[in-house]
Formats: structure tokens, C-alpha cells, sequence
């Protein structure tokens, strides 16, 4: 944290426009041009359209097979629903590692192509994380360092997954051999009966061991850690503005603030 | 006691206008030439401000640097150019005070690895190093939520220090 704030002091010892103010006549006769434009109604802007708009929020439910077609990558985001965490009754905090083989039955629905914006098929997604915590399964796929999928599973019940792409032009980056970095966090309910969850996930650099989140309510769970990628989920809908603990392969545990610096230096 | 509309514009307008027209500079100087009109965009924003004052949230900085900057963008659009955001050499002037910038690396490296950052990358540093917004305003700026602000300021400042140590010479950053 320490470099990253002498940096955001440097890179403020170059704004252009530090030290520059206006004059108390162009500010009154700036104001005095607004009300000339209001009294005219002479504004161009149509409010509606510069207006912030709310953040996105919305659920993702996308089906095996057919429905799978209907996936629609979105920008970066959190989902929200309903709040039902009671329903996870077998979930555990301590991930058990599945290998991607062992899940085979979702491997279809997690790698077939995310259509790109304008419907043409996009990537195809590699399968890099599978995990069981009690009876639900969890496979993550990611395609060109942009784009991830979450796919959930549940005896008996078709598997489901949610898909994010980054903003066009940017990619994820490789953290540092012993840093972890958050990619995204979203809540979603995947199966209609069992309620919300949220998860986290991210990248792990290779001398990351372990890492561990706990939320804002005081939940606490591990993370699964595979090829550089780590997912870990909570039932309900929780909020990480909590800490993640960082083990490196030396025995090293670093505890820091979720939103603001996931590295071990 | 609430504030009559005409008051709560006026307060709105005092407490902003100086930073709004700070921010659209950043974002339309080049080092040669304005290419945009600053005033007039700030002008556009508080009419916008005014014809929806009751959406106005309080505080209201992100808000408002929301609608100038989309002001902006449309502005640029029309006229096919991106948000400036780029730093020139010659734009250095001497400080009275020790320059900040030299703690990490000469300033013609940061100026040339801010540079090399993309548009997206520099908004992002920008808005908190330049701009002194909280990342609740900046998130509102860009239209994503707090903690998707947090990971993207994260990750353009570690692609800064990465460009840092490419361009410095046995520069080790990171």
C-alpha cells in the first residue's frame, strides 16, 4: 500500500491543472451565463441522457443446453436478489478440490462459447477450478484473460452459470508471484430453491497457498486455489468489504482491507 | 430548515464549479490547445443540475461530475475526439516545493509511463489522484459500483508501477 500511495502523490505532482483557479469575475460570469441559459431553456444536454444512471443490478440464470445460446456477457458488476442463506445447509467454509474431470456433466454447459455482443460466437472458455463445499459444485472457466464463467452445481438439479467479461480492452492481469487479486465479487441465486449466493473471484499468483476471505458479517471461508485462479463463495448475500488473508508457499500471512490492497510484499 | 431551490443551486454552484471546471480541463487540454470549452460544459451541467434539482443527491459531487463528464463525452463524440488525459514534457513547470514524483522516478518516466496507460487506466488514476474523489463518487463518475472502482484503481496503479520499472532504468518498483 505504501508504493501505491507514493504513487498516487507523484502522479498528483502532475496534474496540469494543480495550482489554476478561477477568478471570482469568470465565476460570477459563468454563473450568470447558466441562469442567462436557463431563463432562454437554451441547453442542449437532454437531461435524461447525462443523467448517472443506477448501477446495474440483475440476475443472471442461464440453463444447460439449449438455453445456454442466451448467455450474454456483461460488463463487471454486482447481482442481487432475494436474501435466503438457510437454504445451504450442507455448505462448508472449507472448500473440498474436485478435478475438473470429476465434473464433467458441467464442463459443457461452462466451456460452450459466450456469444459476443453482436451475437457471433465468442471464445470458447477453459475450465481451470472445480470445487465441492458439502453438496454444491462449483466449476470456473475463463477464455482470453476477459472473460470468466461460474458454473454451479446441484445433485439432481441442471447446472447453471453466471458470465462476466471485462470492459472491451482490458484483460486480467497476472498478480505478482505472491499477490492475489480480486477480479469480482456477485451475488446471484443460480437454482430457484436454495436461495442466494455471492462469491469472489480472482487470481493468484504462483507462490499463493492459500487465501481466505471473510465478510462484513463476520462469516469467514477458503478460498479454492487452482492454475492461478481462486473462487470461494458464501451463502446469501454478503458483503466483502471484510479482509483477505494471503498464505505464500514460505509460510507467510498477510491479513489486508479487500477493497483497497490484496498483496503479500 | 430546507433550502429554497434557487439556494440550494446557488450553494450547489460555489461549492462545485471551480472543481468541475478543473476536471473537464484535465480532460480536454492537450499541451498545445483546449479542444474543448470547458466553461460551456460546466454551464451545461448546472442547467442540467437545475432542470433536476430533486435528483440531485446530497452530497452531490459525484453526481454532478457524472453529468459533466457525460456532457463531455457527448461533446467529444460529436466532434470525434477521446478525453485528452495526456501529459506533454514540456508541461513541466518548476516547483517551489520538492517534486512528489521524484520519490518513485524522474518525472519524464512517470510522464511516460502515465502516457502508455490506456484511457480507461489514466481516468481511473485520475479521478482520485487528480480529481480527489472518494471511490464512491468515482464510482459514480463511471457508472460501476464501489468495490468494481476499488479492484480497477488496483490494478491501473500495479500497470503503472509495471511501466515504471520498464522505463526506468534498472528501476525496481514493484
Amino acid at each position: 500500500m505504501g508504493e501505491d500511495s507514493t504513487l498516487l502523490r507523484a502522479v498528483r505532482g502532475l496534474d496540469p491543472q494543480a495550482g489554476h483557479e478561477e477568478s471570482a469575475q469568470d465565476s460570477d460570469r459563468l454563473l450568470a451565463e447558466i441562469h442567462s441559459r436557463i431563463a432562454d431553456e437554451a441547453g442542449h444536454a437532454r437531461p435524461a441522457d447525462v443523467i448517472p444512471r443506477p448501477i446495474p443490478r440483475r440476475t443472471r440464470r442461464i440453463m444447460a443446453g439449449a438455453a445456454a445460446a442466451a448467455l450474454v456477457a456483461v460488463g463487471v458488476g454486482t447481482v442481487v436478489t432475494q436474501n435466503s442463506p438457510e437454504a445451504y445447509a450442507s455448505w462448508t467454509p472449507t472448500p473440498t478440490d474436485l478435478r475438473v474431470a470429476d465434473v464433467s456433466e458441467m464442463s459443457g454447459l461452462c466451456t460452450s462459447p459466450l456469444p459476443d455482443p453482436d451475437g457471433s460466437p465468442g471464445p470458447e472458455l477453459t475450465p481451470v477450478l472445480a470445487e465441492a463445499r458439502g453438496e454444491y459444485q462449483v466449476l470456473v472457466s475463463v477464455a482470453e484473460q476477459s472473460t470468466y464463467s461460474v458454473c454451479f452445481g446441484f445433485p439432481g438439479e441442471d447446472a447453471v452459470r453466471e458470465a462476466t467479461s471485462l470492459p472491451p480492452g482490458e484483460t486480467f492481469e497476472e498478480p505478482g508471484p505472491r499477490q492475489a487479486d480480486l477480479i469480482n465479487t456477485a451475488t446471484w441465486q443460480p437454482l430457484p430453491d436454495h436461495g442466494e449466493m455471492t462469491y469472489a473471484f480472482g487470481s493468484a499468483g504462483e507462490e499463493v497457498t492459500g487465501i481466505s476471505l471473510s465478510t462484513e458479517n463476520g462469516s469467514f471461508a477458503e478460498a479454492s486455489i487452482s492454475d492461478g485462479w481462486w473462487v470461494v463463495w458464501f451463502p446469501g448475500e454478503v458483503s466483502f468489504a471484510g479482509t483477505i488473508t494471503v498464505t505464500t508457499a514460505d509460510g507467510q500471512v498477510k491479513e489486508t482491507t479487500i477493497s483497497t490492497e490484496m498483496s503479500q510484499n | 430548515m430546507k433550502a429554497d431551490p434557487e439556494e440550494r443551486f446557488e450553494a450547489l454552484y460555489w461549492a462545485h464549479h471551480q472543481e468541475m471546471l478543473a476536471f473537464i480541463r484535465r480532460r480536454t487540454y492537450t499541451g498545445d490547445t483546449d479542444i474543448g470549452d470547458a466553461e460551456d460544459i460546466v454551464a451545461e451541467a448546472f442547467v442540467v443540475a437545475w432542470r433536476r434539482l430533486g435528483d440531485v443527491p446530497d452530497p452531490a459531487r459525484g453526481w454532478l461530475f457524472a453529468v459533466a463528464r457525460n456532457i463531455l463525452r457527448n461533446h467529444q463524440r460529436s466532434q470525434r475526439r477521446s478525453m485528452a488525459l495526456r501529459l506533454k514534457l514540456t508541461d513541466e513547470q518548476p516547483l517551489a516545493t520538492p517534486d512528489p514524483a521524484s520519490a518513485i522516478a524522474g518525472r519524464a518516466d512517470l510522464v511516460r509511463a502515465w502516457n502508455r496507460l490506456t484511457t480507461n487506466e489514466r481516468e481511473v488514476i485520475a479521478l482520485t489522484a487528480w480529481d480527489e474523489l472518494s471511490q464512491d463518487e468515482a464510482a459514480t463518475v463511471l457508472g460501476c459500483t464501489k468495490t468494481t472502482y476499488a479492484v480497477r484503481l488496483h490494478r491501473a496503479r500495479r500497470r503503472m508501477l509495471h511501466l515504471l520499472n520498464r522505463t526506468t532504468p534498472g528501476g525496481d518498483h514493484g
